[in-house]
């Protein structure tokens, strides 16, 4: 029975990829209950494509691809932030326009490689089995981070997220909290890059968060509750890719939907069926 | 008709020994080029408990947002104890009409009323004991500590108003802004907020309190406030609410009935002003 769980351990590559999955299990999951709560999906979804262009400079350098993808990253977070205050464009106008010219102009600097198919579907869809130990160090470093400012953040990310107006006559600087955010959104995109890749992330930070949301009643129960489904997912997902050869970002992702839907299906208090059954008596 | 600003309040020999906790200089604020403040100007004493009075669109919200400091002015200025806001320090509570929040938002309604503490809290500290205590205090001050551990969307439309207005005792405001907080609750609700409003009395606190009940602001409030766009008339509540002065305040919608005013806000015209300020927010 044990051997189901350490087999796939003796090769170097999977133990790297199972602590890359949890590690981008638990980050996406606990930034994704802000994501969830404030109805920022698409705007998860944006900036993991805007991040494209970052990663492209970077493999055509050769540098590292996460330290392009970084950088890329962080100037989307900030340019939606400018885009949007005060001006007439609304958000999700602005992150279409960005998010599909960022998509656009990577794919052609990619397009340009002779390797062009293998490089991009890594980069669209994750290649977790060749993280090296440099990635792992670097992503271990950012997820540490992420983690601690939602951590010591924790009252002020909720007061903006629950009552932007309190935020306001406690004369909170919202604006740069906001900012924040999106930076930590952008480093865990930046994270999930070689392990659920671009196309994926978004089930990533969403679907755990969405679990959660479905059987908790306070954000800090919500984010340990979405941490748990995110390694459950990542590791379940992982291993079954490994048994049943199917590429492993997708596996992640699919268990985590799967999960959903059990609890949609069957949470106690919010689930289809229970109140169903409650109507029926 | 002449504007007609009643000297001093009727508690003048007391309150006009202390100084202004807000001062109102030609204050206009528009939206959109449509003044809905116009040349305002005006002393409230501190420890003044002050309803506002007008029709629909009259501006009372906007006022109450321009006292919090929460939007900017066209003309003129406003001195909090004769400083900026940043400067002056002053702890201001605002409960708007209908609080623009999230009610499917994880939180109890325990830290929603802490909330109101972050700025004694102070950043990446957590809450002390006592912090804890003056919320749990403020719940019972509102008669609601039984829902202290309750998700704020699960409440009633009385108990959210008690829960906003608990948040602001224990933010320990000396000045609050009530935006029509008797709208839409029950009568005991009611009563719970006129003893609050009556014990800040006792502790000084200066309490503006808007409300289309004429009624309640001449038997409860011993200060008035005619407000429509202009400031009409500012004095004690048995001077203000003269016929002649009600009557140019809600234009023609004023009936006398029985020797009292009764007025008739049903087919307000401005009433898709007040839509617009709220789609400003």
């Amino acid at each position: 029975m044990f051997d189901v769980i350490t087999a796939p351990l003796i090769y170097g590559f999977m133990q790297r990829g199972l602590a890359a999955a949890i590690l981008v299990g638990i980050v996406c999951s606990v930034i994704g209950c802000y994501i969830v709560l404030r109805g920022m999906a698409f705007l998860g979804d944006a900036m993991a494509h805007a991040i494209l262009p970052g990663v492209a400079v970077a493999y055509l350098l050769r540098g590292n691809l996460l330290v392009g993808a970084l950088a890329a990253a962080i100037l989307v977070a900030l340019g939606i932030g400018t885009l949007t205050r005060g001006s007439s464009i609304k958000e999700d106008t602005a992150i279409g326009i960005l998010f599909a010219a960022s998509l656009a102009l990577g794919v052609a600097m990619i397009s340009s490689l002779q390797s062009y198919a293998t490089d991009l579907s890594h980069i669209l869809f994750g290649n977790i089995l060749g993280v090296s130990n440099q990635d792992l160090l670097l992503c271990g470093i950012l997820g540490a981070a992420v983690l601690v400012v939602v951590v010591m953040l924790y009252k002020e990310f909720l007061l903006v997220a629950f009552d932007p107006v309190l935020a306001a006559t406690l004369r909170l600087p919202a604006g740069a909290i906001n900012a924040l955010l999106l930076v930590l959104i952008a480093v865990t995109v930046v994270i999930s890059l070689q392990t659920v890749g671009v196309g994926l992330v978004t089930a990533l930070l969403v679907t755990p968060a969405a679990t959660a949301r479905l059987i908790t009643r306070r954000l800090g129960t919500m984010m340990l509750l979405s941490a748990a489904f995110g390694v459950i997912s990542a590791v379940v997902g992982l291993y079954f890719s490994y048994y049943v050869n199917i590429a492993s970002g997708p596996a992640i992702v699919l268990t985590a939907t799967a999960i959903f839907l059990l609890v949609f299906l069957f949470a106690p208090a919010k689930g289809v069926l229970p109140r169903m059954l409650r109507r029926l008596r | 008709m002449q504007l007609k600003v009643l000297p001093s309040p009727a508690h003048a020999h007391t309150l006009d020994t202390n100084p202004p906790m807000v001062e109102l200089r030609d204050v206009t604020v528009a939206y959109a080029d449509n003044a809905v403040l116009n040349d305002v100007t005006l002393s409230i004493p501190q420890g003044a408990h002050v309803a506002v009075v007008g029709p629909n669109g009259a501006g009372k919200s906007t006022l109450f947002k321009a006292l919090a400091g929460l939007i900017p002015l066209q003309q003129g200025s406003i001195l909090w104890r004769g400083k900026s806001l940043g400067a002056s320090g002053v702890r201001i509570a605002y409960i708007p009409q209908r609080c623009e929040v999230d009610w499917e938002f994880p939180v109890l309604v325990r830290d929603v009323v802490l909330m109101g503490r972050y700025r004694q809290i102070g950043w990446l500290h957590r809450p002390s004991a006592r912090d804890q205590a003056a919320t749990m205090e403020a719940l019972a001050q509102l008669g609601i500590a039984n829902l202290a551990t309750s998700p704020i969307g699960e409440l009633s439309g009385g108990q959210q108003q008690r829960a906003f207005l608990a948040r602001s005792l224990a933010q320990e405001a000396e000045l609050l802004l009530a935006d029509e907080p008797f709208t839409g609750v029950d009568a005991s609700t009611q009563e719970v907020i006129l003893r609050v409003f009556e014990d800040l009395r006792e502790r000084g606190v200066t309490v503006l309190v808007s409300t289309h009940d004429l009624n309640m602001a001449i038997n409860r409030f011993t200060t008035s406030m005619l407000l429509n766009q202009r400031l009409i008339a500012f004095g004690p509540s048995e001077e203000v609410f003269t016929s002649d002065l009600v009557r140019h305040t809600f234009d023609s919608q004023v009936y006398e009935v029985d020797g009292g005013l009764v007025i008739d806000q049903c087919c307000s015209h401005d009433g898709e002003f007040d839509n617009a300020h709220e789609l400003q927010d």
